[in-house]
Order: structure tokens, then C-alpha cells, then sequence
């Protein structure tokens, strides 16, 4: 899958990178916000994965542009006591959250459920 | 030799890479690569804390002591967790807090032996090994 991710800290960035390049996702990194719209407006992506908290342009308001024009899936990665912001999140088109820290295996399942669906998708 | 996971202070464990291990496979390339962007990274937050500090800008303590903790997730320093974890709490209503200072003071100090420790940890394990947890 061609999957864009939105997220500030380096550690965390490298980290998610690594493991889903190994899956053999075609992966662009951004982290900043501003710098995420401009690769949405430049490129069409099968998901996108975003913290909330990014400099510039938030997650929340990634998610509002993204859901205005496209049904593009977008994982939101949130942290501890930000449930909150991802009941907003929701309400603006986010398909699904992941409580940092988290399991890189539990985020490579959550892709595997966009991806079965992105794959029937184009068997249609 | 196998890796360690813990790195110890006074015979106590002090730096815990077990998740950075988990998340890099125990491939240790990557693991002494992402130890690197460890360093870097919080040595910024650090400077950056320090200077919100004489600023006493509580918006920027909260982004940068959240953006902390995101690093301090994977490679796991209580100490600094903690008053991190304290600090964005603290933090969020975006009101300055005189205490804050010292313990921006305190995680400045506590950091300060920290690159040394995992520089040392680096040379010892700078060959791919097998992991001992």
C-alpha cells in the first residue's frame, strides 16, 4: 500500500517506517503538518497514518481536509488522555485510532484491515 | 558477547531498550541507528524545554514535554518519563508555572550523562549480536 505518515517525533517516525517498509509498503514521511497537506494535495495515497499533535497543521485538522474530498482511510495515533481529541477525530472521518506507545504488530494488523479492503476494492 | 536491553546506574536499571528491541527486531543495525535519533531528538527537546523555560511559554512546555514522551515510550528513562509525564499534565491548561524551572533544571541534569551512557552501551554492542533480555 502507498501510505503516507504524519508524525514529529523522529524516534517514533524511523521506528513505524522501518517495520512497515519491511511489510513492503511504499511508504512518504512527513513531520509536520503543512508538509502532509502539500504531499496530499501532490500525491493520491491508499491510507494515511497521523499523530494528532503536529506542528503547523494539526492530525484533527489533516483529517478534516483529507475527509472533505476523498474517502482515503486515516489511522489517527493518539496519546494517553487525548480521548477527547479522538472522539473528534471520529467526527470528522477518521477510520480508526491506536494509543501510543503502542505494538508495531498491532498496527501492521490495523493496516492489513485497510489493505483487505483497499484489495476488494480492486478486484471490483 | 549478547546485548543487554538494560543499561544500570549504581547497579540499578536506568535505561530500559527492551521495546526499541521488540520494535527493531533485534536487528541491531537499526537499533544502534535508532539510538542515534534518540540522543539527537531529546538533546533538542531539552534545549527547547530550557528555553521555553526563559520565555515562560507553557504552550510550548506541554508540545515539547508530550513530544518527549513519545521517544521516552520507546527508549524508556523513568526519571525523565516521569517529570515529563508531570509537565505536560501540568501543562496542558497553558499557564506558566514557576516550578516548572527547576524541573526543567532537574531533567537538564539528569540528561547530561545520558548520550555518555548510551555512547558507551554503543561501543560495546557495535557488532550485530544476539539479544539477552
Amino acid at each position: 500500500m502507498k501510505i503516507l505518515l504524519v508524525e514529529d517525533d523522529q524516534l517514533m517516525l524511523k521506528t513505524i517506517i522501518l517495520r512497515l517498509k519491511k511489510e513492503g509498503h511504499d511508504i512518504t514521511s512527513c513531520t509536520d503538518g503543512k508538509e502532509a497537506i502539500e504531499q496530499i494535495e501532490n500525491q493520491i495515497f491508499d491510507l494515511i497514518i497521523t499523530d494528532i499533535m503536529l506542528p503547523y497543521v494539526s492530525g484533527l485538522e489533516i483529517v478534516g481536509i483529507v475527509k472533505e474530498t476523498t474517502s482515503t482511510p486515516i489511522i489517527v495515533l493518539s496519546s494517553m488522555g487525548q480521548e477527547k481529541t479522538i472522539e473528534e477525530a471520529f467526527e470528522l472521518g477518521a477510520d480508526d485510532y491506536i494509543t501510543k506507545p503502542f505494538n508495531l504488530t498491532e498496527l501492521s494488523f490495523r493496516i492489513k484491515r485497510f489493505a483487505k479492503a483497499y484489495e476488494l476494492q480492486l478486484a471490483i | 558477547m549478547k546485548a543487554k536491553t538494560l543499561i544500570h546506574q549504581n547497579d540499578l536499571p536506568f535505561i530500559d531498550l527492551s521495546l526499541l528491541f521488540d520494535l527493531c527486531e533485534d536487528d541491531m543495525e537499526s537499533i544502534l541507528e535508532m539510538v542515534d535519533i534518540f540522543i539527537d531528538s531529546l538533546d533538542q527537546i531539552i534545549q527547547q524545554l530550557n528555553l521555553s523555560c526563559e520565555t515562560k511559554n507553557a504552550e510550548q512546555v506541554y508540545m515539547y514535554a508530550h513530544k518527549a514522551k513519545s521517544s521516552l515510550s520507546i527508549v524508556q528513562i523513568k526519571p525523565l518519563w516521569q517529570i515529563m509525564d508531570t509537565l505536560e499534565e501540568e501543562a496542558r491548561a497553558k499557564i506558566w508555572k514557576q516550578h516548572w524551572t527547576s524541573s526543567i533544571q532537574k531533567l537538564s541534569t539528569i540528561w547530561q550523562q545520558i548520550p555518555e551512557m548510551l555512547q558507551q552501551w554503543k561501543q560495546t554492542h557495535i557488532q550485530t549480536q544476539p539479544v539477552q533480555k
